[in-house]
């Protein structure tokens, strides 16, 4: 009997799976004209048993250059529909994707395939097939191909397997599907992924399990993510990828179709490791369905790395081109003079005495090196503060780059002698000079930095845009570097008397390089200047053009009247009105570009229908533990805003989000209690409110959803109208935690907008 | 002092000058590309329309010969159609189901409600999609195609000024010269005429909405199809 059966099976499986005369469709229909693709059925069994899987997949092989689309296209194209039809109780299993590769052409980017592909399924048959009888499978297939231009259609592809008392694989079919599953990417155990939007792009973190996965991903030199929606990212633009200590950062641009916030973002990763790492496969390809979370909920889980944008080698290289640029500092123009007569003292001492001059060079190069470690600490100060308005995306915001170019054209000035430092740098002298002469060495370190500061601009742009990137241990390395290139030469000068002699002179050619060298930092303004005006339009380079003209008038005057040479009443006339003058500039430039971010809100706010009767300003209620507590208990959602009158952030929010149109009829068509929580001056109750999120600081706000059980929604720290809204309408919809909206999980629309702005 | 210079001086001097020029050059380069990294070439974006925002000003020939402009047109609403014959998903929107094809329906019934409808050809000389005038009106008449005109962008000037990618896409202006709408036709990302039935129709929506006076909930889209073939 089971003798029979086995031989029934080898008998079946003599059979080919091809087409059966009389049969409508072919297993396989070949490229044609305007079909520049080949579309094929196929089984990885000869036969199959009631119950089991036939393992199939659609094989599309477009014609030489042309390629054909992923589950998600991208911007051009759309991808492969295959529509089973299958007899009575079979079931077909979804369609499995191998990762795509990007399909170029600027500025556009897809997803697909430029390579014959297998699009891998299954059928489930019924345990009550019948032995002996034929399963016939259809699939109508609806192809795209592009190559300039784009030809699509469809055709029908069927297969007839007979089912029999066994399955039995086709060993050359099964081979080729196997090798096309090792392209599909796999949900992974331990791995994690976060995301963050806001109006600049996506944040997605990826958090792999383990000391040696970490590792393995953080020195990929080849990492891509392929969303699998539209309207979210920038297709074309690459992501921007760092090892972060917990795993790996993408950082993605906004798709310029992007409405609202999505819920989430999924897609899949595709990580080329380096070869061996960590023992870790080669290439490891991911689904990826990561939930949007607060920034601040990224940061907390992923502090900055240190020394990690492009891993080590990339410190290195900065630590050596800021050793560099520190010993060229030497000769800036406005370093020279002091030391050269700083060189020149210590000669002499060493001359007496070998001891005290290295002594003097020992405390001198500490000068140096602790006034750098505090431009560090600056920097970290304000990267932190940064941080808080955005900074993470530094020249993404608009503001941030017009208070650059700012700051690089006074610098320019400067060393086109329009004003001088001289005055702070001579009383500085002034004190070194009466200190014992130990402290002076150490003074004059201090004074040499300051000094070189404004002079270094070039090279202190390269070192803090690194700075930024990289971690708190990365500035400091590079700036540590930069302290040392500044003092080696003369340590070396101390040393060796001989030397001396190779010291140039001052003279008038110090003032020609110096005012040279100012035009490198125009050069740089006007890029600044392009950057801006492409991120925020011609008001904003105005505004910027206008600021220039005024700081050029404060230091102007600084430096005609401001001398230490005019009397006192006017020397504090003139520094009074370059600072003025400098604050007006820095407010006309923040002003335009915060002003251009609220343009943006708006625009996301959606159409410029006129929503009826939602005017005025919102019906803010000071913050109190009893009355959060009342109008959550009256059902009502309660939108808590912790603020402060010195926290710009919170300022920017209040403009850009709370005082959006879409915003107001919101807060009105939901019933939102708004509270404010103001920390401008220190408040307890409002600092445990804080700390009851394991906060700090502001700006911080927090939507309680109108379910009493239901968590409270921590918004991120830079809001748009439409991250506000899209919360009012999950803390409406509550006690479902995380409403999805379902443009986005359908995976075909682009626009989240309906939870934007309409009433 | 200059005058008094030793040449040995003087190319110490110039060793110095060019080690610094060298040196501000590199680390120019380098805070550059630096800066950069942070931020994709924004040459390679689009420009972007803005919903909500007055439409740029054009002035457009069709195949006529006839000259359209926004500002002859204010008063009325205005569908920009972007159209490319041989485009799939263009056709999939004329194609005939059960008699009706879903573009030509939207023209005839929103040009009779007085919009202005203009299909917008920008494929270049010798590009996909670039036809003579005379092929373009006879194959608009095939298909039975009713917009208002069809607009011979050869030289891509309107489908860049409002930023169109792909074709089908479109743009909808009102009657106050406001954009309202911009992006695909509807949500289904796909080449099948099959996937009309069923599919949310953005441009109809934004048109009734817009039209009554009321907001228009989808207001930005992207769009879909093939790539406009400057």
């Amino acid at each position: 009997m089971i003798h029979n059966r086995v031989l029934l099976a080898v008998l079946a499986a003599a059979m080919l799976p091809v087409s059966v005369p009389g049969q409508s469709s072919p297993s396989r229909v070949p490229a044609g004209p305007d079909r520049p693709v080949e579309v094929e059925l196929r089984s990885a069994v000869r036969t199959v048993a009631p119950g089991d899987t036939i393992p199939v997949a659609i094989r599309l092989r477009p014609n030489p250059g042309w390629h054909t689309y992923w589950r998600h296209a991208g911007d051009v194209g759309s991808a492969p529909v295959v529509t089973w039809r299958l007899p009575e109780g079979f079931a077909p299993a979804p369609l499995r994707w191998p990762t795509p590769e990007r399909i170029e052409s600027p500025p556009l980017a897809s997803y697909g395939y430029e390579r014959e592909v297998h699009l891998l399924g299954a059928v489930h048959v019924p345990p009550s097939a019948r032995v002996g009888s034929a399963a016939k499978l259809e699939a109508s297939v609806t192809w795209v191909v592009c190559l300039e231009e784009c030809f699509s259609g469809d055709v029908d592809v069927a297969l007839t397997l007979p089912v029999a008392a066994r399955t039995v694989a086709d060993e050359a079919v099964a081979r080729v599907f196997a090798a096309e599953a090792a392209r599909i990417p796999a949900r992974r155990d331990g791995w994690t992924f976060r995301a963050a939007a806001d109006s600049a792009g996506v944040l997605l973190h990826v958090y792999p399990p383990g000391e040696a996965a970490i590792a393995a991903v953080g020195t990929a030199p080849r990492v891509r993510f392929f969303i699998d929606s539209a309207g979210v990212i920038d297709h074309a633009a690459k992501p921007v990828v760092r090892a972060i200590p917990t795993g790996l950062e993408l950082r993605m641009a906004r798709s310029a179709y992007a409405a609202g916030t999505p819920s989430r973002i999924t897609g899949v990763l595709a990580i080329d490791t380096a070869a061996g790492a960590g023992g870790a496969a080669p290439r490891m390809l991911l689904e990826v369905d990561a939930p949007v979370v607060a920034r601040a909920q990224l940061a907390a889980v992923a502090p900055p790395a240190p020394g990690a944008a492009g891993g080590w080698a990339a410190l290195a290289v900065a630590g050596l081109l800021a050793l560099l640029g520190g010993t060229l500092l030497n000769l800036m123009p406005c370093v020279l003079p002091v030391l050269s007569i700083k060189a020149l003292g210590i000669a002499e001492a060493a001359a007496h005495d070998g001891r005290t001059a290295r002594r003097h060079v020992v405390l001198f190069g500490a000068g140096v090196l602790v006034s750098m470690w505090a431009l560090v600490g600056v920097l970290l100060a304000l990267r932190a503060a940064g941080a808080e308005v955005g900074w993470g995306y530094q020249l993404q915001n608009p503001a941030v780059v017009g208070v650059l170019s700012l700051v690089i054209f006074a610098a320019g000035l400067n060393l086109m002698g329009v004003f001088d430092l001289v005055p702070v740098g001579g009383r500085l002298s002034a004190a070194a000079s009466r200190a014992p002469r130990g402290v002076e060495a150490f003074l004059s370190g201090v004074l040499v930095t300051a000094l070189a500061t404004p002079c270094s601009a070039p090279f202190l742009a390269a070192a803090v845009a690194y700075a930024v990137t990289a971690g708190a241990a990365a500035s400091f390395v590079v700036f540590t570097a930069l302290g040392l290139g500044l003092v080696w030469p003369l340590a070396l000068v101390a040393a060796v008397p001989r030397l001396r002699a190779w010291l140039p002179r001052p003279g008038a050619w110090m003032v020609t390089l110096r005012q040279l060298l100012a035009f490198p930092l125009f050069a740089t303004v006007v890029w600044l200047a392009w950057v801006l005006g492409r991120q925020a339009g011609v008001g904003a380079l105005v505004a910027l053009l206008a600021a220039c003209t005024l700081l050029a008038f404060g230091l102007w005057a600084l430096g005609r009247f401001g001398t230490l040479a005019a009397p006192t009443r006017r020397r504090r006339l003139a520094q009074g009105l370059a600072i003025a003058s400098a604050a007006g500039a820095v407010a006309l430039v923040w002003g335009a570009g915060a002003q251009s971010r609220l343009t943006q809100g708006v625009v996301q706010a959606g159409s410029a229908a006129p929503a009826g009767g939602a005017g005025g300003a919102l019906a803010w209620r000071p913050y109190s533990a009893e009355l959060l507590e009342a109008q959550r208990d009256s059902g009502r959602i309660v939108l808590l805003d912790f603020t402060a009158d010195w926290c710009l952030t919170c300022k920017v929010n209040e403009h850009v989000a709370f005082g959006s149109q879409a915003v107001r009829v919101a807060v009105r068509d939901h019933h939102v209690t708004l509270l404010r929580a103001d920390w401008t001056t220190r408040d307890p109750d409002v600092t445990r409110a804080l700390a009851a999120f394991g906060r700090s600081s502001v700006p911080f706000v927090v939507i309680y959803p109108r379910a009493r059980d239901a968590a409270p929604i921590i918004l991120p720290t830079l809001l748009t109208s439409g991250i506000v809204t899209g919360a009012f309408q999950r803390a409406a919809a509550s006690p479902s935690p995380v409403q999805t909206p379902a443009a986005l999980t359908s995976g075909r629309i682009v626009s989240s907008s309906s939870f934007e702005a309409n009433p | 002092m200059t005058s008094t210079t030793t040449p040995a001086r003087r190319s110490r001097k110039l060793r110095i000058l060019a080690a610094a020029a060298v040196a501000v050059l590199l680390f120019g380069g380098f805070s550059v590309r630096r800066m950069m990294a942070a931020k994709a070439d924004p040459e390679s974006l689009p420009d972007l329309l803005t919903v909500g925002t007055a439409a740029p000003a054009f002035t457009a020939v069709d195949t006529r010969g006839a000259s359209h402009s926004l500002a002859g047109y204010a008063g009325k609403w205005i569908v920009l159609e972007w159209f490319n014959h041989g485009c799939p998903y263009t056709r999939k929107h004329y194609a005939l189901v059960n008699g009706v094809g879903n573009t030509q329906a939207m023209q005839q019934e929103y040009t009779k409600r007085g919009v202005v409808w203009l299909s917008v050809v920008s494929s270049g000389p010798g590009r996909q999609g670039y036809t003579s005038a005379k092929k373009a009106e006879d194959m608009a008449r095939d298909r039975g195609a009713a917009p208002t005109a069809i607009i011979r962008d050869t030289a891509g000037v309107l489908g860049r000024l409002y930023g169109a990618r792909n074709t089908p896409q479109y743009a909808i202006i009102d009657p106050r010269g406001v954009l309202r709408y911009a992006g695909a036709i509807d949500d289904r990302r796909t080449s099948s005429p099959k996937a009309i039935a069923g599919a949310t129709n953005y441009v109809r929506a934004a048109l009734d909405a817009g039209m009554a006076g009321q907001p228009i909930a989808v207001a930005q889209t992207q769009p879909y199809g093939c790539e406009v073939k400057y």
